[in-house]
């Protein structure tokens, strides 16, 4: 290699630091995108286990095997990403979301989800004048890219649960 | 933003390849110290006062980690860095849970001054424009345990903004063998630009539509008065904690140089 050569190489390494650089910048503002890319997609509701709490204490505990499954869209359109659903036992979280209703017909408006960081995932419905009825907000305990595992808590005071929810889903 | 951030970095790497440069990377620990969290803090504390334990504290030392390049030519040094740094303070009630506050940081800094690279050693003294974002993530712990972010809790949320400030650095360091240096600087974040920045806002988008729950869109700078008026117009929409998180930092690290046989 000629000392020529050798120079040109190391501007190139220069430059490839630069674009390393950039590119680490952008990357860390795509985080987003990112979390809605692994929420999405076709996902088994495997488990609804409900705790129920007095005082502070679980009082009972009731649970509920392939309860249905999601369909999370990737829309790309945060918060306006659509879902679908289909359920043999609906989550008593969403309950209130759904307004009781086994599915949600056309006509009945829309359900859209959204990540809010990597920490909450929504759930909301609009009906059909684009209004938006009701939300719930899930904490999101874990993300893996075939599991996730959401938590929903009703407090019973300021410290204390009265009923705590937990889905665990697979990606079908 | 981003395309802000590119075209500073572009310009700063503008700067001819010819002269004397290095890359460096570290670790870095530091305060991040904000007038307005403080107000919150007290607001809080005091509203909260009978159901404490132990009242919520202050951040830091935070830590983090830092790299960048900087060129010097003729005794001038200019240069790039980007650092993290991240920190957590908490208020624990009297019946053990907890209300948790993560606070991270990310700055970009592009500077100059003056200062000396040479394949044995290095100084500089800087001044720079800090750009990037301050963020707290607020979240519950419940007696049990259980941590939630959920919309049970109207304080529960991811709270961020654009951080601007400047930045003043003095750096050393000396060769450990040909071209690798250890080095050492200290940075004071300061006089966050007034009015270019903002405070401190979940955008999560069913915060601001819920009529019911009355979430803050970002930390009350006085919790006192917000709980009185929750939910009211009469509370102001820009007292909330704002972006001006800053402080001493320092950082160690390795820095490898690059002499000016480059392109000669």
């Amino acid at each position: 290699m000629t000392d020529k050569t050798g120079k040109h190489i190391k501007k190139y390494k220069f430059f490839i630091l630069c674009i390393a650089v950039i590119a680490f910048l952008i990357s860390g503002c795509e985080k987003d995108n990112k979390y809605r890319h692994q929420m999405s997609g076709v996902w088994n509701i495997e488990s609804i286990s409900m705790e129920y709490y007095t005082d502070g204490n679980p009082d009972s505990t009731a649970s509920v095997s392939d309860a249905g499954v999601w369909l999370l869209t990737d829309n790309a359109l945060d918060p306006y990403n659509i879902m679908e659903y289909e359920h043999t036992c609906t989550p008593p979280s969403l309950n209130y979301v759904l307004g009781g209703l086994p599915a949600l017909q056309p006509s009945d408006g829309e359900l859209d989800w959204y990540p809010a960081g990597e920490e909450r995932l929504t759930i909301w419905a609009i009906d059909p004048n684009g209004i938006t009825e009701s939300f719930v907000i899930y904490t999101v305990q874990k993300l893996r890219k075939n599991t996730m595992e959401l938590i929903f808590i009703i407090p019973e005071s300021t410290s204390h649960i009265a009923y705590k929810e937990v889905l665990v889903l697979k990606r079908i | 933003m981003n395309r802000i951030l590119v075209i500073i970095i572009l310009l700063t790497f503008s700067f001819p390849a010819f002269s004397q440069f290095g890359v460096f990377g570290g670790v870095r620990t530091g305060w991040a110290t904000s007038k307005t969290f403080n107000r919150f803090k007290q607001t809080f504390n005091s509203y909260l006062t009978d159901v404490t334990e132990k009242p919520l504290g202050s951040f830091g030392p935070s830590i983090g980690y830092g790299f960048g390049t900087d060129y010097e030519v003729g005794g001038l040094l200019v240069g790039f860095r980007a650092n993290t740094i991240a920190s957590t303070a908490r208020i624990k009630y009297t019946d053990n849970a907890k209300r948790h506050f993560d606070f991270d940081q990310f700055l970009t800094v592009t500077y100059f001054g003056i200062g000396n690279n040479s394949e044995s050693s290095f100084y500089g003294l800087t001044f720079g424009l800090a750009a990037g974002n301050d963020k707290i993530t607020s979240y519950f712990e419940y007696s049990d345990g259980t941590t939630s972010y959920g919309s049970e809790k109207y304080l529960n949320g991811i709270y961020d903004a654009i951080h601007m400030s400047g930045a003043i650095t003095a750096q050393g360091g000396v060769a450990i063998t040909d071209n690798v240096l250890v080095y050492g600087l200290a940075e004071l974040i300061f006089g966050n630009i007034p009015d270019a920045f903002g405070c401190l806002y979940d955008d999560h988008h069913h915060r601001s539509l819920d009529p019911f729950t009355e979430y803050p869109t970002g930390l009350p700078l006085d919790y006192e008065e917000y709980m009185e008026l929750m939910g009211s117009f009469d509370y102001g929409v820009e007292d909330y904690v704002k972006a001006d998180f800053s402080g001493l930092r320092f950082e160690i690290g390795l820095r490898i140089q690059f002499g000016n046989e480059i392109g000669e």
